[in-house]
């Protein structure tokens, strides 16, 4: 494996972890322990998600400052 | 949080619904014609409604509680009348007859407050809240309904559906119903008051909560009960319409079975045009079916 693809893995592992549940994953290895391969899987469309799901976080943000007042029947 | 459905009844009186039974007549006799009572029994005849139990229920936990809340805003508030409806697929004619009755032959129910006060101008009934099963029809999907349980004379009983709460502009509007709707379903307690509701909003002295919320405050409502969401506002930055459609957004969270809340502006001859009114929805699930009248009144 070349370095290049290593710094790929670890950049998808920490992508990954920040979106998957640790307990998930206990059980995962309780459950199948070392039977598991890795599967490497490109992310085609990582920088297309990551932008849609950055501007969704920005735009609740700025949610907060929003006025609008819900009253009606 | 269950106490005001689970409540035994002071009495309670049985209701063939076949023919001649006029729904009709009936929600405007007893309910001064409001259309949200009409609505329930349109769902409960297209559900195949046979018998209706009427039953005059105290007011109890969170509706006894709403009472307090509405006195402590108009001093000469009274709750004039609560009633609890169901409505059954079988066909009974007395109360003694309910015994075999099952979660299955039970449609749905409808609870329904009268309030009464002067100084606010009201004296109407309004529904409290009320579940239907989902029609059975394979073109429409709400994901991870829940179970609720209701007393119904003396036996409970458990109906899955969602809940449907009517504003009374006088300590609810439309986004304290949107969120008792969605927080019921998610809550560990299994409801909200209106009065949490109206405590986490933190309403500002000398404002009522039948003014409605803001933004703000259903966000605040929201954290506090811990609940995790996103919040778009559309008129902040018109080109988020375009990049992020409020179906597409919506969507994830009726899909994921959370739910949505849609606020959207009031338009048509009776609204002013300058400031027009805004109302806010809950989303629980799709269809597709031309199930209401508009479609085919437009095509026709």
């Amino acid at each position: 494996m070349t370095k290049r693809n290593d710094a790929i893995n670890n950049e998808q592992k920490k992508s990954q972890a920040k979106f998957s549940s640790p307990n998930i994953a206990k059980e995962m290895k309780k459950k199948f322990g070392n039977k598991t391969e890795t599967v490497t899987v490109t992310m085609k469309y990582q920088k297309q998600v990551g932008a849609f799901v950055k501007k969704i976080e920005k735009a609740h943000k700025n949610a907060g400052k929003s006025k609008l007042i819900f009253t009606s029947s | 949080m269950n106490r005001h459905r689970l409540v035994l009844p002071q009495n309670l009186k049985v209701q063939p619904a076949i023919a001649p039974f006029s729904s009709f007549r009936f929600v405007e006799k007893h309910f001064i014609g409001i259309n949200s009572a009409r609505r329930c029994f349109s769902l409960a005849r297209s559900l195949g409604m046979q018998t209706i139990t009427i039953e005059e229920i105290p007011c109890r936990g969170i509706i006894a509680d709403e009472n307090d809340e509405i006195s402590a805003y108009f001093t000469d508030y009274k709750c004039e009348g609560l009633i609890r409806l169901g409505f059954w697929g079988k066909s009974f004619n007395r109360s003694n007859q309910m015994k075999p009755l099952t979660d299955n032959d039970l449609i749905g129910y409808a609870i329904l407050k009268h309030d009464v006060s002067v100084s606010a101008n009201c004296n109407r009934w309004h529904v409290f809240e009320a579940i239907f099963k989902k029609y059975p029809h394979p073109h429409n999907c709400i994901p991870d309904s829940k179970a609720y349980k209701v007393m119904i004379g003396k036996k409970h009983y458990s109906i899955r559906g969602v809940l449907y709460c009517q504003q009374n502009a006088l300590n609810k509007a439309c986004a304290h119903v949107a969120l008792r709707s969605l927080l019921s379903k998610h809550l560990p307690q299994g409801d909200i008051s209106f009065r949490r509701i109206n405590d986490l909003a933190k309403i500002e002295s000398g404002k009522k909560p039948g003014d409605g919320l803001t933004a703000e405050q259903i966000r605040s409502v929201l954290d506090g009960c811990g609940i995790r969401y996103r919040d778009i506002d559309y008129t902040l930055d018109e080109n988020l319409r375009i990049t992020h459609p409020y179906q597409k957004f919506l969507y994830a969270g009726v899909e994921s079975g959370a739910g949505a809340l849609l606020g959207f502006h009031l338009s048509g001859p009776l609204v002013p045009a300058a400031e027009p009114p805004r109302h806010i929805i809950p989303f629980f699930g799709h269809t597709f079916n031309k199930d209401t009248w508009v479609p085919d009144a437009e095509l026709s």
